[in-house]
């Protein structure tokens, strides 16, 4: 596995796509700092995020919901390209398994997504306190709590990814459904808000569904225990999607 | 005694309700150069995936270097194989797709892609990315692949589809280099049976999934011998006419007192001048025989 991280690195290295995704990262960064606001992409607003109180850092924090987009990136290149390209029949002739590759893959773009999240948190963070100073950064140990508590959030999204793609094996279809899905959702509970008997259901419960307000409902504390909730449900299904994408993969044939 | 390479065991593969490949068996030896001849869709590439890992088996098993399930997994890296047309990252150059595999097969020596670059004939497009390559230094780029790490056994389907001649005749001098200064063994599959002809030692013929012939070079030789027939009215002088005036040596005489010439390259024309000279009356002088396309035409047919 270490031959195959190896070359992964050797190739994502010399990929355009992932100085696109890090030119994301810094750009998202760099205007929230500049613009001392919260700066990024939801799926409406999530009416229980409770700002007062909270510095623009961790506000900010609450608008990691745009990594479920930036991941598609990584997710493109170094995953879907190789069965795009059909790289994928080199490697399993010749190098390893139908099961190890799924698990490498799986564990290369987790990877990736969680230093990648840290990365750019922590260039956020860093540029933020030095640009901005101590009116509009909290603490690190604060900051970083919040950002920590995320990470299960970073490895349902990176695991859903994984097994839509082995699932889709497409880069435009996997793009498409994981643009689709959330949009299509964030719809729905804005057509039924229109309505008195459904509004209060789409507001208290299908909102707090909505995966884009995990990140803010962490960086706001809605509730410690409504919290440990949201990481143990993002651990379980982190693993379900880990499971169900390696089923899937060793019931069907290795390439199209 | 031949040592098995691989040995097939009545592979089946089946898609749905279509059969793909039905009850293979064979036997591939070292040092074989083994031809897996078939038309398109005969079932040659399914066979191929199999044995290469890249499609499961509905029936049947298979050993390669005399291992299978898990031990067979870490042979792997004894195979080199090129299926179906060659795939690498369009944005990345010959070298850097190279030495990306070198990197995931854990190759140290990173010198042996320069000298593979050379013996696929690619040292001038070296720097080309993959999708700038002609449809033939794609393929050659496929055979380097398949050619990492000194493999024992390298497994290609239809490997000189897309080459010009010239570069085919370079490749076939490569194939055969390997077989017998490395003692590579070779698996090459093509539906042109001409150009494994020149190739192979050992030839299967699939057809519909199924194996419909397997035989060694000698044995196809003899299926399609190619002869000259001579009927004439004075078979005693007619020997000694071909024997001291043609130097013809290589024939026989058939149950209908028929001269039956097997040596090559013989001109019907020269003969019947030189016995009708000779005051021999010649009655019939025609050619005999099956070339390798009806041969292989014949064995469809009738599968």
């Amino acid at each position: 596995m270490m031959n195959m991280f190896r070359a992964d690195l050797y190739r994502m290295l010399r990929s355009k796509g992932i100085y696109a995704f890090a030119a994301l990262v810094i750009f998202a960064a760099g205007s929230a700092i500049a613009f001392k606001t919260m700066i990024g992409l939801i799926n409406g607003y999530d009416p229980t995020f409770v700002t007062s109180g909270l510095k623009t850092d961790v506000r900010n924090a609450g608008m990691n919901f745009n990594y479920y987009y930036m991941m598609l990136i990584p997710t493109s290149v170094l995953l879907i390209a190789d069965f795009g390209e059909k790289t994928i029949k080199n490697t399993l002739s010749s190098v390893t398994t139908k099961t190890k590759y799924y698990v490498f893959k799986w564990l290369l773009l987790q990877s990736v997504g969680i230093v990648s999240f840290l990365f750019g948190n922590t260039v956020y963070y860093s540029f933020n306190r030095l640009v901005n100073g101590d009116e509009y950064s909290s603490e690190a140990s604060e900051f970083f709590s919040v950002i920590l508590m995320q990470i299960p959030a970073i490895t349902t999204i990176v695991s859903i990814f994984v097994f839509l793609s082995f699932l889709l094996r497409k880069s435009a279809v996997v793009n498409l459904f994981a643009l689709v899905v959330p949009l299509s959702y964030s719809s729905l509970i804005g057509l039924l808000t229109l309505f008195d008997s459904t509004k209060e259901f789409a507001q208290q419960y299908m909102t707090r569904l909505d995966f884009s307000n995990v990140f803010q409902d962490i960086a706001g504390r809605v509730d410690t225990g409504y919290i440990v909730k949201i990481i143990a449900v993002c651990i379980i299904l982190t693993a379900l999607f880990f499971a169900a994408g390696l089923r899937i993969y060793n019931r069907s044939e290795a390439i199209n | 005694m031949h040592e098995a390479i691989l040995t097939a065991n009545g592979l089946t593969k089946k898609y749905g309700d279509f059969t793909a490949i039905n009850n293979a068996s064979f036997t591939v030896n070292k040092g074989d150069i083994f031809g897996l001849i078939g038309r398109n869709g005969a079932g040659k590439t399914t066979l191929l995936k199999m044995i290469t890992g890249l499609t499961d088996t509905t029936g049947g098993e298979f050993s390669i270097f005399s291992k299978t399930g898990d031990d067979l997994r870490k042979e792997r890296r004894r195979i080199g194989c090129l299926i179906e047309e060659p795939a690498f990252f369009k944005n990345m150059t010959v070298e850097q797709n190279l030495r990306y595999y070198c990197l995931q097969k854990g190759i140290t020596n990173l010198k042996q892609i320069n000298s593979i670059i050379d013996t696929i004939g690619l040292s001038e497009g070296r720097q080309k990315k993959f999708r700038q390559l002609s449809q033939g230094m794609k393929q050659r780029l496929g055979i380097g692949f398949a050619l990492l790490d000194n493999p024992d056994l390298v497994v290609l389907d239809e490997p000189v589809n897309s080459i010009d001649p010239i570069a085919v005749s370079e490749l076939r001098e490569t194939f055969f280099k390997l077989n017998r200064e490395k003692e590579v063994t070779l698996m090459i599959s093509s539906h042109m049976l001409s150009e494994l002809y020149t190739l192979a030692n050992r030839f299967l013929i699939i057809d519909q999934g199924k194996i419909i012939k397997d035989l060694t070079k000698d044995e196809l030789d003899a299926e399609c011998s190619r002869c000259t027939m001579l009927q004439t009215d004075d078979q005693s002088r007619t020997v000694t006419v071909l024997e001291d005036i043609l130097g013809i040596t290589e024939y026989t005489v058939t149950d209908k007192q028929e001269l039956k010439i097997t040596q090559a390259d013989i001109q019907p024309i020269l003969i019947t001048k030189a016995l009708v000279e000779n005051g021999i009356g010649v009655s019939a002088i025609y050619e005999s025989g099956v070339t390798l396309e009806e041969y292989f035409r014949q064995l469809i047919s009738g599968n």
